[in-house]
């Protein structure tokens, strides 16, 4: 299990070498989520994301069927949230997207 | 390509004229993106606005949702089978174009050119967007001479052209009356067909029965004929079995009929005797006793209904307008299927 103290450790989960690399693995959103939520029962959702994230420095991919984006960290949850859908996918892209 | 700076923006615009999802028009919950200009419809109001990006696509709110999810402003768009949205920073949005509706909006243009700058709609306000906008009004039929949209571009609200006819809900451009008259002529040919079938079904059914009884008259034959025997054998004064007694002792079922159906009557006379007097002004209609239960049908006259012949007459007075001698037929041949397939041609001279 791999420990998650922070949003800069959230590249681990894709089992990449570094936060600036891309990973090697891509995972069901749902997954992802699962895995980077913490209970909340106040919310609407169950689960809440446990970290608020900011870094605009290091991207994603989302991907489903008919919707594809690479958004920064700060907007994964978020955009993650509006394409929905079980079969959305992520992958860890790095950083340096420019 | 580079995404105009006001494209976002005359999306959100050409959002304000979409409608909610109607089956006539499934399109209508979203914006169509062709030829650099946007078009939107609610049936109401048609807008086409410049967007200054070539193409064809359907742009969905979801689009827009996501645009703002990501944030910032995307900088290119590229459009083919995805509608890809590109950012400063590599950041992308791909959705799967949809888009299959040349047809929607060639209708769209052809109501655009047919009847924007005309007296008969009202223009549509697009506050300085570049572009055409046109909404229905309320009105007359006809007017000077032309069938102008009124309870909508595209379809009528509810129901079908033969509800909106009884109802006196039609909409002379959209809803084809000779259309109702020729679906109802065929609707009776599919009802006579249906009888044709069910009848040969009744035919075969008979036959069946006919076996049946055939067999039937067969099977007392060989009573007639084993009853013969025991005759004989009582005439010969052999011993009789238990068979032979109860071939030979009469049933007298007719009689005893009778009798049953003298005492029923009886029965039935009281138990009506017995009813007249609560039944009030309702008439007799009919009474009938099988043995165990007495059966009295009691009737009394209804006032004339009265939608019939109101309905009749909104109808007759509906389709009077188009049979009027100054009514414009030709006005019809553009809009109702049923006088498109027949070449306007002038009347006898």
């Amino acid at each position: 299990m791999i420990a998650l103290t922070s949003e800069h450790d959230l590249w681990r989960l894709f089992g990449g070498e570094g936060p600036e690399t891309q990973g090697a693995d891509e995972l069901a959103y749902s997954d992802f989520y699962n895995r980077t939520a913490v209970l909340d029962i106040t919310g609407k959702r169950a689960f809440r994301p446990r970290f608020a994230v900011s870094d605009s420095d290091h991207f994603y991919l989302l991907r489903s069927p008919v919707i594809e984006a690479v958004v920064d960290q700060a907007r994964l949850y978020a955009t993650a949230d509006k394409i929905g859908g079980p079969d959305l996918r992520v992958v860890y892209l790095g950083a340096n997207r420019l | 390509m580079n995404l105009p700076s006001d494209f976002l923006g005359r999306f959100e615009t050409a959002r304000t004229f979409t409608g909610a999802f109607a089956e006539a028009a499934p399109w209508q919950r979203h914006v169509i993106l062709h030829g650099g200009k946007f078009y939107a419809s609610n049936n109401k109001q048609i807008v086409e606005i410049d967007c200054g990006v070539e193409g064809s696509a359907i742009l969905t709110k979801k689009m827009l949702t996501l645009i703002k999810a990501i944030q910032g402003t995307p900088t290119t768009i590229e459009i083919g089978e995805w509608v890809h949205f590109g950012w400063e920073n590599g950041r992308y949005l791909k959705v799967k174009n949809d888009y299959d509706h040349d047809d929607v909006v060639s209708r769209l243009i052809e109501l655009l050119d047919q009847w924007h700058g005309t007296e008969h709609v009202t223009a549509v306000d697009l506050k300085g967007t570049p572009g055409r906008g046109i909404a229905v009004t309320e009105g007359p039929a006809v007017t000077n001479g032309a069938l102008p949209p009124r309870k909508g571009f595209l379809y009528c609200g509810k129901g079908t052209p033969s509800s909106r006819l009884v109802h006196g809900d039609v909409d002379l451009r959209l809803d084809d009356l000779f259309q109702i008259k020729l679906d109802e002529l065929e609707a009776t040919k599919k009802a006579i067909k249906r009888e044709v079938d069910r009848l040969a079904d009744e035919q075969v059914r008979i036959e069946q029965l006919q076996d049946a009884a055939r067999k039937k008259l067969e099977a007392h034959q060989r009573d007639v004929d084993r009853l013969n025997e025991a005759l004989a054998k009582y005439r010969s004064g052999a011993e009789l079995d238990d068979g032979d007694r109860e071939l030979l002792q009469p049933a007298c079922e007719t009689t005893i009929r009778k009798d049953e159906s003298i005492e029923r009557r009886e029965t039935l006379k009281e138990v009506k005797k017995e009813l007249r007097s609560k039944m009030g002004e309702w008439d007799l209609y009919s009474d009938r006793s099988d043995g165990e239960y007495a059966y009295v049908t009691y009737r009394r006259r209804l006032a004339p209904m009265e939608t019939r012949p109101t309905i009749k007459k909104r109808i007759a007075e509906t389709v009077d307008q188009v049979f009027a001698p100054d009514f414009p037929r030709d006005a019809l041949f553009k809009v109702w299927p049923s006088l498109g397939s027949i070449e306007a041609r002038a009347g006898p001279s």
